[in-house]
């Protein structure tokens, strides 16, 4: 038996944007239903986040500048009226989070303790305690209080249901039970996350897989610099107890902090001053290149030459480097152990376009979050992320709320589509001679897209990619076979995932072949220089087929 | 050179009491409770029911189990080469199936302003099976 949940505002995803939607939509009382992949607070990417929000609150820094800053970190390629809004409601969306009970790190004044990144004019970067958990944790907190938002966990959204030219609702696996239901909304937020899973070192939850951008693409949105992955430079890759594990370079390499220095394979340092990330990851590559970096492709961190005493500086770890903490837990100690790091993928800097409000162009589908693809360019400033998802999340249930009061539900024919995804799950529990498990094939899947779109790009080898990835969809999916079971069946999700990614892979070549320049976090070694002027790769379904071109960027007037 | 774990399984639909099961993991140096669970479902038992996620920051909870005992989060437990440990979902949770519990929605009654907590899942009870004679 399946169930159907009609609602004014569906909002897929449960991380900081998706949260902050359903709050204001019910705080403009309408009814919510909310699809969680996981458990809500402690799953998707928001858990994963580091502890910087950023905000102009201290005294000489300003919107106006933040949004100066934030343009300029994005190489020509952020949409300036995203920004706008980014950079002016920042401020209100932490008073926000303040009153449903996130805690921030303070000065002995009372005000905000803040940090400077690469980057920014001013320091700007607020320190919410328990990093993005602590963010979930307070959104979480205060979703209790509202009885409208009905929350769904372990809901793996397997189809986005169009009608009419609009999303009428969706399909979901509960992965609890192994059902299929429905949810139909007047108004549709997606705030889906990312997919950096495509990547092999990622510092992600395995969860991060993007099929519902897959499936935005196949209802007709308009997707845009997919290609631009941001790479976080230091993410621990040996001692393997601390593998993926984020440590913040920025308290690293920062005098005031911690003055450490990083150096390479031969114990020699090799950045000056403190780099932005992408000109990190240059620096990385370069050493790669030449054979000097580590082992495992990256850098070692050493505080043994920081200035300050063993006394001041155990101090400064336990105060802003939380990891600290957690790498002791593992044996590891920052103050007397080289740990080595190397570039994960870390954030999707494109994905689907929106407008200032959230709009997409798909009527009554709103996106906020990391799934939106025009904000922050073709690189982002640290602790923007996190900013995002609460400017967003308002905006986009702002418009979905208005639009819901003069929709009605579309009609959908629900019952056919329901027995068509079990017979899809069915085909896959089926036994077959070389059934392939999808844990398989998305590890086939990340080699490819290790191998020829990762940190470098060329021509031939995304040529490559394009035409291993279009053999894996043909070939290998229709060989997935998943374990028997319905009561949590996350082998199915695994399965729905894998077929997403697939899908997206070949979105993310495409728009690599497209961009023939070099552009913050896009390095093309075939095309080193930058375009002209920066222009976004659009890609769009229409007429049965990918849809490339360019776009300009959107600028503020005056 | 190898790790044991025994696990404690149980499927509520299939199952009237919840039984261990044993898997001998190959160890080495910093293999963690979690990345041992992870290769026993990728190379052993694709059946075995685990939260499968990672926020790498030691916070989210999502990994917490009980370990011999103890509630522990398994991203952590560092494991030693040789031993065996004792592996059970995480206690006064209800559980879904082997190691997945449900954390809880958390909700206000807006006429009493107090909280409870919405869960779904089997309270498995506090009598276990003994493990395997024999270790």
């Amino acid at each position: 038996m399946f169930d159907v949940k009609e609602t004014d505002v569906l909002v897929i995803g449960g991380g900081a944007a998706g949260i902050r939607a359903a709050i204001a939509a019910a705080e403009l009382g309408r009814d919510v239903v909310l699809l969680s992949k996981g458990p809500l607070s402690r799953t998707g990417i928001t858990p994963v986040a580091g502890e910087g929000v950023e905000a102009a609150v201290n005294p000489g820094d300003s919107p106006a500048l933040h949004y100066e800053d934030t343009v300029k970190a994005g190489r020509g390629l952020a949409d300036e009226t995203l920004v706008h809004a980014l950079a002016f409601d920042a401020i209100p969306r932490i008073e926000d989070l303040v009153s449903y009970g996130a805690k921030f790190k303070k000065k002995a004044d009372g005000t905000f303790a803040t940090s400077l990144r690469p980057g920014q004019s001013h320091s700007r970067n607020l320190f919410i305690i328990g990093g993005g958990y602590g963010m979930a944790a307070s959104l979480f907190h205060k979703l209790g209080e509202l009885s409208r938002v009905f929350v769904i966990e372990d809901a793996v959204v397997t189809r986005l249901v169009m009608r009419e030219g609009r999303v009428a609702g969706v399909l979901y696996l509960d992965v609890r039970t192994g059902e299929i239901h429905v949810v139909r909304g007047k108004a549709t937020i997606v705030a889906s996350g990312g997919y950096e899973e495509l990547w092999p070192f990622t510092d992600t939850p395995p969860d991060t897989t993007g099929e519902v951008l897959a499936m935005l693409y196949q209802a007709g949105g308009h997707l845009v610099d997919l290609e631009m992955v941001l790479y976080y430079p230091g993410v621990v890759v040996h001692p393997p107890a601390a593998r993926n594990w984020l440590v913040q370079y920025e308290y690293i390499l920062n005098p005031e902090i911690l003055d450490g220095r990083v150096l390479n394979g031969r114990g020699e340092q090799f950045v000056q001053g403190f780099p932005a990330r992408d000109e990190f990851i240059h620096a990385i590559r370069q050493q790669v290149k030449r054979g000097t970096a580590s082992p495992h492709g990256g850098f070692f961190v050493d505080l043994s030459r920081s200035r300050y005493s063993r006394e001041v500086l155990t101090q400064r770890l336990e105060e802003w480097l939380h990891q600290f903490k957690n790498l002791l837990e593992v044996g590891i100690d920052l103050r007397d152990h080289q740990v080595e790091m190397a570039p994960a993928a870390h954030y999707c800097l494109g994905g689907i376009k929106i407008d200032e409000y959230g709009r997409t162009n798909i009527e009554g589908l709103y996106a906020a979050g990391e799934v939106t693809g025009n904000v922050h360019g073709a690189n982002r400033l640290s602790g923007n992320a996190l900013t995002e998802t609460q400017v967003f999340g308002v905006r986009a249930a702002q418009q979905a709320c208005e639009y819901a009061d003069k929709a009605a539900q579309a009609s959908m024919d629900y019952e056919e589509m329901v027995l068509s995804e079990h017979r899809r799950v069915r085909d896959w529990k089926a036994a077959k001679p070389n059934g392939l498990r999808p844990i398989v094939l998305k590890e086939e899947l990340q080699g490819v897209m290790d191998r020829y779109v990762g940190l470098e790009r060329d021509q031939a080898g995304l040529q490559q990619a394009l035409a291993a990835v279009r053999t894996l969809r043909g070939e290998r999916v229709p060989a997935l076979a998943v374990a028997a079971g319905r009561r949590f069946c996350y082998e199915v999700q695994e399965a729905y995932e894998v077929r997403g990614m697939l899908d997206l892979a070949e979105l993310v070549i495409l728009s690599a072949l497209e961009r023939k320049e070099t552009r913050g976090h896009h390095y093309r070694t075939d095309h080193p220089d930058r375009a002209g002027v920066p222009m976004h790769t659009s890609i769009r379904f229409a007429n049965r087929d990918h849809t490339l071109g360019q776009i300009p960027v959107a600028h503020v007037a005056g | 050179m190898e790790t044991r774990l025994k696990v404690l399984r149980f499927n509520p639909d299939a199952d009237s009491v919840p039984h261990f099961q044993e898997y001998s993991v190959p160890w080495s140096e910093g293999l963690t409770l979690l990345a041992a669970i992870r290769r026993i479902y990728r190379d052993m038992d694709p059946t075995l029911a685990f939260r499968n996620y990672f926020c790498g920051r030691g916070l989210c909870g999502g990994c917490r189990m009980t370990v011999d005992g103890m509630a522990k989060k398994s991203c952590h437990v560092v494991l030693e080469q040789g031993r065996e440990y004792l592996v059970e979902p995480l206690r006064n949770h209800p559980v879904i199936r082997d190691l997945v519990v449900d954390f809880g929605i958390r909700r206000i009654d807006s006429r009493t302003g107090r909280e409870f907590m919405v869960r779904e899942g089997v309270n498995i009870s506090q009598g276990r099976p003994a493990p395997p004679a024999g270790g």
